[in-house]
């Protein structure tokens, strides 16, 4: 009776155990689903949807030529995600186009911006293109929906390295 | 004694009316100033105007329907200082930028700038200009006519009217003209080139950096130079706003003066204006007193009440308008800072809401905290000045202080704002320059868009005040930009050349920066600054409405005073009933038809309403005006009538007229009372001047007259510089053995003479071409009744 009844408590446990950690899977499902539609919408350049994901206004989120030609090159592997009550952080490595290396690609004796603009535009069109890897936490937010924060960290893989292309300058100039 | 009672009887007639007896002599001459038949509610005049340009002068004008006054498109374009090009039927004013099309078609105007010389931005997109325009004859020749009013309150021209003249001020520069140069100013932006490298062209970075530079146009930048409001950026963002409040640094001494010197080419020179006009002839202090203060704010200085016992007059407005200028130019530094956090503080761009909400949330404290700075440092300053009789004008004006308090604030800068010491201190310039480079660009952002919002529908001072925020900001912040950057670059110049002294490093190109070049945008800027602040004053002038409801207004820097219809002025000299005249392109004539060679001379086709035929005849303005008598040299009745070229709205004016002259619209029969054609009242001349007896005739460039009693005389006539009339040396162009009333001139029409003579029993009606001085005797006939050819 005693070995029984312990077996049950066990089976108990186990069971809890089992529905908790179904419930925790569901909540790292949930914000990896939300993460991957929050790149998607990125990717395609679908102001809708990353309006309500970042929960900014429809004119924040439109993305330039430039911007969302450098999005078509970019994929996600969320390799981990901690996920709380009210907030997550999800470990992910972000592949994008190396923006420096690109730059470094156009025509030396390219000398005005629209004459940039255009080079560039065509370059990012084409597919194989110098990639890198960020690494980035992503900052979630719950208030009633999952929200993106845009962090200097998240814009700077977004954009292919540019934050980190100005920072280098800076430093280069000593600030 | 045929001939002496006749001569006896045409004396009396002089002296009954003081004119000519020889008249029925001087004829109409209708085509310079009259009119088609269905435009005969006009007259073309001069009317007298002043500009600080072209000094006092006549120019042509028209009066229609006794209220418009009207001129060509040449002659407004004089008038308000701006070019006229001329596209079919549509002419364009430019001033600076600035233009205003009236299609003469569809007769409405259109106003906008030129950014460049083929981007044009409409401006007052919402109003539909309406402008009178009318086809004048004059000369002949048919002339188009715009409302003169309503085309100089579209060209920003404000107006005072003073003893029978208009003083005209053109504004140096608008907000609009500076707008205009909004193409410069966009050239003065900083950018992270500048920035990052100075000027060096490195192999292989071109590429790269002008990538870099599209790739930063495409993005949110303020984003990511605020993004995730990381604590040292937020002090670095206050810091760069905080260098906003102080003066450039390295804009003093010599640099200061150049930045105002540039400005001042296209700042308004009022005194200067002030000076001009007390020099016109005749034109006293008390005149341009009244003219300065129609066209400045100095009405809201408080001038104290023993003001006038120190200066009088000109004096007094030139150092009073002089204190102000410079106060203007001041008060740009003084109280910038403040103007510059309220921006700021209203900065809610929608592109931008989190780092508007970011900014204003800064400004706001700083406001708080430094809201009554400039305060205290314009009443620190009042505490020390002096009462000279010299310093008066700047020391007991609220503008004055200003002025004054300029000095002070370089010196209570660092007292009154320590974070301002702290952020020159910290020697972050390359910082600050980023910064302030990244606000240049959401500033040109916002500029760009008022330029294509509001300015496209402004109508109201506080909109142009807030563009003007706007702009002076944007100059500002990279003027400061600038500035920081040219600190930084001399910074590292000293420490490649350690042993430089600072002008040698100040010159050096040693760090890649082009030193000069630097300071040069740095200097541009400012004067941008200061331009968008000095025209302020001329704000009420840029409002513009299609209803025109304030085209009259006493206000500050709007002044548009409504010009008395009696200031144009039938400038013809007197013209003297004959029996003789033309009316479009057609010489008329009482009795018959006449043709000798080419000279076609028309039966006058009117017949006589009253009496037995008509006596003497004259057309003006359009109109004809004749008398009719009974036969007969004594006793007899005659009347005045007025009718249509072609004989219509035939009007009995007056009885017992048989001769008359019309002198700047009045027709004058019994010296004193005349008949206002203005309004078609007989009234009273007090001031009636008598025109005496002579037989003459006067054009605009000379005189014919038969007054020397040996022929007919030729005499050249010249305007002076103040508008009279001189007479040059007579010449004899036809020697004639007379007395001078054997001569009666009838007309003068088509380059020739027409007159009379008689001689003995004989009478003579010859034409003499002026051009070749040929005498061509065109009739003759026995002297009967009045023994002249047109005897009665």
């Amino acid at each position: 009776m005693k070995r029984q009844v312990t077996f049950f408590l066990h089976g108990a446990i186990a069971l809890c155990l089992l529905l908790s950690l179904t419930a925790c899977r569901k909540e790292e499902d949930e914000t990896r689903t939300f993460c991957e539609a929050f790149f998607d919408a990125y990717v395609e350049n679908d102001s809708d949807a990353l309006e309500q994901a970042l929960a900014m206004s429809e004119e924040d989120v439109q993305l330039g030529k430039l911007q969302s030609q450098i999005a078509k090159h970019l994929t996600v592997k969320v390799e981990a995600s901690e996920v709380g009550e009210d907030a997550a952080t999800i470990s992910a490595t972000i592949t994008n186009v190396d923006l420096e290396a690109v730059l470094h690609m156009l025509p030396e004796q390219t000398d005005n911006v629209e004459d940039a603009r255009k080079e560039l535009l065509k370059l990012l069109e084409e597919e194989d293109l110098p990639m890198k890897e960020f690494p980035v936490q992503i900052e979630l937010i719950k208030d009633e929906e999952w929200t993106v924060t845009l962090t200097p960290e998240l814009s700077n893989a977004l954009l292919g390295g540019l934050a980190d292309l100005l920072s280098e300058e800076m430093e280069e100039v000593g600030s | 004694m045929k001939i002496k009672r006749k001569r006896f009887f045409a004396l009396c007639l002089a002296l009954l009316l003081s004119i000519s007896f020889a008249a029925p002599c001087e004829a109409a001459e209708a085509t310079q100033e009259s009119a088609k038949d269905d435009n005969q509610d006009y007259f073309v005049g001069k009317l007298e105007v002043f500009t600080k340009d072209g000094g006092k002068r006549k120019v042509r004008a028209a009066l229609c329907e006794g209220k418009y006054i009207m001129a060509e498109p040449e002659t407004i374009a004089s008038i308000a200082g701006m070019n006229l090009s001329e596209d079919g039927t549509v002419y364009e004013f430019e001033r600076k930028g600035y233009f205003v099309r009236i299609d003469t078609e569809k007769e409405t105007a259109s106003i906008g700038i030129y950014l460049t010389d083929r981007d044009v931005h409409k401006l007052y997109r919402g109003e539909k200009f309406e402008i009178p325009i009318r086809k004048l004859e004059v000369d002949g020749e048919e002339k188009t006519f715009l409302s003169l009013e309503k085309t100089l309150y579209l060209m920003n021209v404000q107006w005072s009217c003073q003893d029978q003249c208009v003083y005209c001020y053109i504004p140096d520069e608008t907000f609009w003209n500076v707008l205009a140069d909004s193409a410069e100013l966009f050239s003065l932006q900083p950018n992270y080139k500048e920035i990052f490298y100075g000027y060096r062209e490195e192999n292989g970075w071109n590429g790269y950096l002008y990538g870099l530079y599209a790739t930063l146009d495409d993005v949110n930048l303020l984003r990511l130079a605020f993004g995730g409001e990381a604590q040292a950026d937020r002090d670095r963002a206050v810091q760069a706003m905080l260098t906003l409040g102080s003066p450039c640094e390295n804009l003093t001494g010599t640099m200061q003066e150049m930045a105002e010197q540039a400005a001042s080419n296209y700042i308004g020179a009022l005194t200067e204006c002030a000076q001009t006009v007390s020099s016109v002839g005749g034109f006293g202090a008390a005149e341009a007193q009244a003219l300065c203060q129609a066209f400045t704010a100095w009405a809201d200085t408080e001038i104290p009440s023993y003001f006038g016992d120190v200066f009088d007059g000109l004096s007094m407005a030139a150092g009073v308008i002089n204190a102000i200028q410079t106060a203007v130019r001041y008060r740009d530094w003084t109280e910038g800072f403040i103007d510059q956090l309220q921006i700021i503080k209203r900065l809610d761009d929608e592109k931008y809401p989190k780092d508007s909400e970011f900014l204003s949330d800064v400004a706001q404290s700083l406001l708080s905290e430094q809201g009554n700075a400039a305060g205290n440092i314009a009443w620190e300053a009042s505490q020390s000045l002096g009462a000279s009789l010299m310093d008066l004008a700047v020391s007991a004006t609220p503008a004055g202080l200003f002025y004054n308090a300029y000095n002070a604030t370089i010196a209570s800068a660092k007292t009154l704002r320590p974070e301002i010491k702290n952020a020159l201190d910290s020697g972050e310039f390359f910082s600050n320059a980023k910064r302030l480079c990244d606000l240049s660009i959401v500033l040109r952002s916002t500029y760009t868009d008022l330029l294509d919002q509001t300015a496209s529908y402004i109508s109201s001072v506080e909109e142009l005040d807030m563009m003007r925020g706007y702009g002076k900001l944007y100059a500002s912040v990279n003027a400061h930009c600038y500035d920081a950057l040219y600190s930084a670059a001399l910074k590292l110049n000293q420490a490649i050349l350690p042993d430089a002294t600072v002008e040698e490093a100040s010159e050096s190109g040693e760090a890649g920066y082009d030193m000069r070049d630097l300071g040069n945008k740095l200097i541009g800027n400012q004067t941008f600054a200061l331009r968008f602040q000095e025209t302020q004053q001329y704000d009420p002038t840029l409002i513009l409405f299609e209803s025109f409801d304030n085209l009259y207004s006493s206000e500050n820097g709007g002044h548009r005073e409504e010009i008395p219809p009696e200031y144009v002025i039938y400038d013809l000299p007197i013209r003297f009933s004959s029996n003789m005249g033309e009316y479009g392109g057609v010489i008329y004539k009482l009795g018959s038809d006449l043709t000798v060679q080419d000279i076609s001379l028309k039966k006058l086709p009117i017949e006589t309403p009253e009496y037995d035929y008509i006596c003497s005849f004259l057309f003006y303005r359009g109109m004809l005006y004749f008398c009719c008598k009974e036969a007969g040299t004594s006793d007899f009745s005659c009347a005045l009538y007025s009718c249509k070229p072609d004989g219509t709205d035939m009007v009995r004016l007056h009885d017992d007229v048989f001769q008359f002259y019309i002198e700047n619209n009045r027709l004058y029969c019994y010296k004193t009372e005349y008949l206002d054609l203005a309004d078609g009242k007989w009234k009273t001349d007090e001031g009636y001047s008598d025109p005496g007896f002579g037989s003459w005739w006067d054009d605009e460039t000379f005189r014919v007259d038969a007054l020397s009693g040996d022929g007919l005389r030729y005499i050249p006539i010249s305007e002076a510089e103040d508008g009279t009339s001189v007479y040059g040396e007579s010449q004899l162009i036809a020697a004639m053995d007379n007395n001078y009333y054997q001569i009666e001139i009838q007309t003068v029409a088509q380059g020739n003479v027409f007159f009379t003579y008689y001689e003995g029993d004989e009478t003579m009606l010859y034409c003499l071409r002026l051009e070749t001085r040929e005498l061509l005797l065109l009739d003759t006939g026995s002297a009967i009744g009045s023994g002249t050819y047109f005897g009665w």
